[in-house]
């Protein structure tokens, strides 16, 4: 255990590092490094509502838009850049608690079916509200106050943090209890579990640290508009991140989400125009084969107690 | 849980090395004989179509440069080659903003020619005035990219809400003329994008600086791809206007003037933005497509002299340029051309200085001149076309006056009913 | 003639086209309780086959279904056997994320094979209209027709036939069904096969009346779940009832609200029907 720790410790260093080691092309590795962080962060966090508690869900785009909008919202108001992301994850855990409290009681494919329309609903309510959101338009940041360095910082301590929150969910009693509803809802409400409770307190944790993700998102890119931050491809993403990684793991979705962000780089160079095939090969080729991820085809060990959703 | 955990900090650790490899493994130097011009286009993806169009406008802009020897650099003594690095960034714009920065970074280019779509421009420009390196879109029409007080971005495409001013000129002089009713009631229709917002403000800015002349009967938006118009036709019918406009992209414009057929609606003008003059439109709606008006930033039909030896030359290699994207990419190139050759040397303030002053006529844009006006932040403001199908499937050239190729014909003459 | 009446003749119009898109997803979710996802990729590979065999051959959609259709049926059972079945015992959100797979599989090949732009069926009588105290148009009044053809069909197979009782009772109780000597690997196949035929039906149907291209299915998809979860998830007349239901109220949405309203609709529909009555019109009908 203790050589886990020094390597993790290592990693982390170099990670901190990276931007000075590389010198000269440190900013195409910065803008690079900023989505893997954000990338890790996100499915990190899906996972726990989607692997941890065995409700998939296919909108969790919508609390990434949330928070990029808070944050953009607050940035052009003046606010300072770090306090802007705490409203950002208050505002992602408070939509969560709106629409997961009733729709949370759904369970699997319904559920999932659900979370499309939510996700989609909250695009089109950003569209709509043009006076706050801008509409189709977005909103453009001012691009004097941050750097693409600060983003890589906050993407950094972001991804760690997930990590850390996840690692804790899982050892905690939140964690137990989410498994035992992931496994038969009935009977964990017979043995005292408030089943609507903890998966409403999983979806809150998730949207908050997927919400700060989307602040983050906004100042990096200096433009948020709803196609891109609400976009049903940005959820599908976190779902394939943690599929390929390993659903309901610690591990597998940090390892899916760079996976997930190499295979788009490789495409991108190699089969331009099959990435859309690809991540599908993958799903089907994933769930024919290894649902619980792809990663447990590395380890030949089980990643965990029980087999996924 | 607790036995897996030996595995993972080394494949995480590998694979973050596997991503810094990738991004310091590619090399790059900045050549001193040769001009190296960057760009990224969405190859894939959404706007696919729109991007491949750029691409040929681009290449046969540079090929075209090299043929003659290539770009004049005082500082080098001679003219230098053209050399054009294109890659694709898949219609995203997180993938249009780190292939740029990776352009200019890692292969080091001169100068950044802009991807297409607005979204794509606005999330992209912050490169080159990050990098400050000068950056021309002939893709990106939004006066938002504008508005940031950037130094390093001009803009070829004039804002949407121009074009609506140019509507609202033609309209005026269609008054004028005594072809048109004044005050005229206009219903307006706009798709709920970047695009259909600026041609609503724009719209209603010259409606209320001309209240004698324009009212606004309708003012409604609609989602992109819209299954059904029959709300808002309805709507249409009971507003009562004397001409209909509407800001579309191509599946929702078919759709919607099929409805307005098929109910039987009629106005002395019918207007779908930049749509209607696509030749699959007339395939679709037959002659229902005759007498719709349409503004493009840019069109084959153009009488001036250079355009139309650009229109040959591109028919020749690639075909009907489709749409004002081939132009446009063109006139991108030639810009930056112009101004690497004005400022003698490839060094980026000097070009930029270039551009910043440039007043370039023989253009094959609308107005014939190339020019970036500091007060709209450096976006043209030329006139749009605005041009009118004809019965026999030809385009005629309507707006303005110094490229008109006809007459219009104004109010729509009425059909034979149609079932 | 006043407007409401006119919303409610377009509404219900409306409402045919949106039931033959929901059949295919109705079916294969009434009898093996899985959500395809895949469903708009087969209205979209549909509508191109109908698009194509017009434009090469000159053949009218319709009568392009009878080649398109019974293709599906085919390919749907094949997929059924080797791939679906596969995950069918396992967790229900395999089978959806495979099926989900399937369909970014199939958009990818029709940008390969037709690219992005945009296509479209010129009709002869595409502009026609009938007059039914409102000119309607006939491509959609046409569809109409087939949508109560098709929930008749439905109603008298699964009541008559013996394939439709033997897929009703593999959907009751697979080993029930079993015992009593049906094979369920075999006719959970044809059900797939009959699911997806159905779905072709709906994009050929679908593509006389709208533009073609690879992000065709995904606006329909969306709609499909709504008017399923109003129909009650298996039942073929409630998904009828749910088809007009959204069609009516989209038509409303749109005429008193604004056509931004439009879209909300069936998102709002959606969710609230799966919150407050998971069991969709035909358990306020019970009820």
């Amino acid at each position: 255990m203790n050589a886990n720790r020094y390597a993790l410790v290592a990693l982390v260093v170099v990670l901190a590092l990276a931007p000075v080691l590389i010198g000269p092309r440190a900013s195409y590795f910065t803008r690079l490094a900023v989505i893997a962080f954000l990338y890790i962060a996100s499915a990190t966090a899906w996972d726990l509502v989607g692997g941890l508690a065995g409700q998939v869900s296919f909108g969790h785009a919508a609390f990434f838009g949330v928070g990029a909008y808070v944050t953009a919202i607050l940035v052009r108001a003046g606010v300072p850049l770090l306090v802007t992301l705490v409203p950002a994850a208050v505002a992602a855990a408070l939509y969560a608690l709106l629409w997961g409290w009733p729709c949370l009681r759904l369970r699997g494919p319904f559920f999932a079916i659900a979370t499309i329309g939510v996700g989609e609903a909250t695009r089109l309510a950003a569209l709509l509200w043009e006076d706050v959101t801008g509409g189709a338009t977005g909103l453009t940041l001012p691009i004097g106050r941050t750097s693409p360095l600060v983003s890589y910082y906050l993407a950094l301590a972001l991804a760690m943090t997930s990590i850390v929150v996840a690692m804790l969910v899982r050892r905690s009693r939140l964690g137990l209890g989410l498994a035992c509803v992931r496994e038969d809802v009935d009977a964990a409400e017979s043995i005292g579990i408030r089943s609507g409770r903890v998966q409403v307190q999983a979806l809150m944790i998730s949207a908050a640290i997927v919400g700060v993700a989307g602040g983050i998102y906004a100042l990096y890119l200096f433009y948020v508009e709803p196609g891109d931050v609400f976009a049903f491809n940005r959820s599908i993403g976190l779902i394939l991140m943690a599929i390929i990684g390993g659903v309901n793991s610690l591990w597998g979705p940090p390892l899916g989400a760079v996976l997930f962000l190499g295979l788009e780089q490789v495409l991108a160079t190699w089969f331009p125009s099959a990435h859309l095939g690809i991540y599908g090969l993958l799903l089907i080729v994933t769930m024919l084969f290894e649902p619980r991820g792809l990663a447990s085809l590395v380890s030949r060990r089980p990643w965990s107690a029980s087999a996924g959703s | 849980m607790l036995r897996a955990r030996r595995w993972i900090p080394r494949p995480l650790g590998v694979a973050t090395a596997v991503i810094v490899m990738m991004t310091a493994g590619c090399a790059g130097s900045q050549s001193s004989d040769e001009v190296v011009l960057g760009a990224t286009l969405p190859l894939t993806g959404k706007e696919a179509r729109a991007g491949l169009m750029f691409k040929n406008g681009y290449t046969l802009a540079v090929d075209e440069l090299n043929a003659a020897g290539g770009v004049m650099v005082k500082a080098a003594g001679k003219k230098l080659p053209v050399r054009l690095e294109i890659l694709d960034d898949k219609s995203d714009s997180t993938t249009a903003v780190q292939l740029a920065e990776h352009l200019v970074t890692v292969t080091g280019v001169h100068a950044l020619l802009s991807t297409y779509e607005t979204k794509l421009v606005l999330a992209q420009s912050v490169v080159p005035e990050r990098q400050q390196i000068p950056y021309v879109t002939g893709g990106g029409a939004a006066s938002e990219i504008f508005r940031r007080e950037f130094r390093w971005v001009f803009g070829l495409l004039s804002s949407v809400e121009a074009m609506a001013g140019t509507f609202a000129d033609w309209l005026a002089a269609e008054q004028d003329a005594g072809r048109l009713a004044k005050p005229a009631k206009i219903a307006l229709a706009w798709e709920n994008t970047a695009h259909g917002q600026d041609f609503r403000n724009g719209l209603q800015e010259r409606v209320a600086k001309s209240p004698d002349r324009f009212t606004l009967v309708m003012n409604e938006s609609f989602e992109l791809n819209a299954k059904d118009f029959t709300p808002l036709m309805l709507k249409l019918k009971s507003a009562g206007a004397d001409l209909f406009l509407s800001d579309t992209h191509y599946p929702d414009f078919i759709l919607q003037h099929k409805t307005y057929l098929q109910m039987g609606l009629r106005h002395a003008i019918v207007s779908y933005g930049p749509r209607g003059s696509e030749p699959t439109a007339r395939d679709t709606l037959g002659a229902g497509v005759d007498y719709l008006v349409s503004g493009q930033w840019w069109t084959p039909e153009l009488p001036y002299p250079e355009s139309k030896a650009f229109v040959a030359k591109y028919t020749a290699k690639f075909g009907d340029p489709g749409g004002y994207y081939p132009g446009l990419a063109y006139e991108t190139v030639k810009t930056m051309a112009a101004a690497i050759e004005a400022a003698g040397s490839l060094e980026r303030e000097a070009v930029r200085g270039a551009l910043e002053s440039m007043d370039r006529s023989g253009a094959i844009i609308p107005g014939g001149r190339v020019y970036f006006p500091k007060r709209t932040g450096f976006q043209i403001d030329n006139p749009s076309v605005v041009v009118q199908n004809m019965p026999d499937g030809s385009l005629r050239i309507i707006y303005p006056p110094d490229a008109t190729t006809g007459a219009s014909i104004v109010p729509i003459p009425s059909r034979a009913a149609t079932h | 003639m006043q407007l409401l009446l006119q919303v409610l003749i377009y509404g219900v119009i409306l409402g045919g086209v949106y039931a033959v898109m929901a059949y295919g997803l109705g079916l294969v979710y009434g009898v093996m309780r899985i959500v395809n996802l895949a469903h708009g990729a087969v209205l979209m590979l549909a509508a191109y086959g109908a698009w194509a065999l017009h434009a090469r051959w000159g053949i009218d959609p319709l009568l392009g279904a009878t080649i398109v259709v019974p293709v599906s049926y085919v390919l749907g059972r094949v997929l059924y056997r080797h791939v679906v079945s596969r995950v069918t015992h396992g967790p229900p959100m395999a089978a959806m994320l495979l099926l989900f797979g399937v369909g970014l599989c199939a958009r990818n090949l029709a940008y390969l094979v037709w690219t992005g732009d945009d296509r479209s069926i010129a009709l002869t009588y595409g502009l026609s209209t009938i007059d039914l105290g409102v000119p309607v148009p006939m491509t959609r009044v046409i569809v109409f027709v087939v949508a109560l053809a098709t929930t008749a069909g439905l109603f008298l197979v699964f009541r008559y036939t013996h394939f439709g009782r033997a897929v009703r009772a593999v959907a009751r109780d697979p080993m029930a069904a079993e015992l009593a000597g049906i094979s369920v690997p075999r006719m959970s196949a044809r059900a797939f096969g009959a699911g997806t035929a159905l779905g072709a039906l709906g994009g050929v149907l679908l593509a006389t009346l709208y533009v073609v291209n690879p992000e065709f299915g995904g606006p329909f998809l969306l709609k499909s779940f709504c008017i399923i979860v109003l129909g009650g998830m298996d039942s073929m007349p409630g998904i009828l009832a749910g088809a007009l239901t959204l069609g009516i109220a989209e038509t409303a949405a749109g005429v008193y609200g604004g056509a931004a309203w439009q879209d909300l609709v069936s998102f709002l529909l959606l969710v609230v029907i799966l919150v407050a009555r998971p069991g969709g019109l035909p358990s306020l009908v019970r009820s």
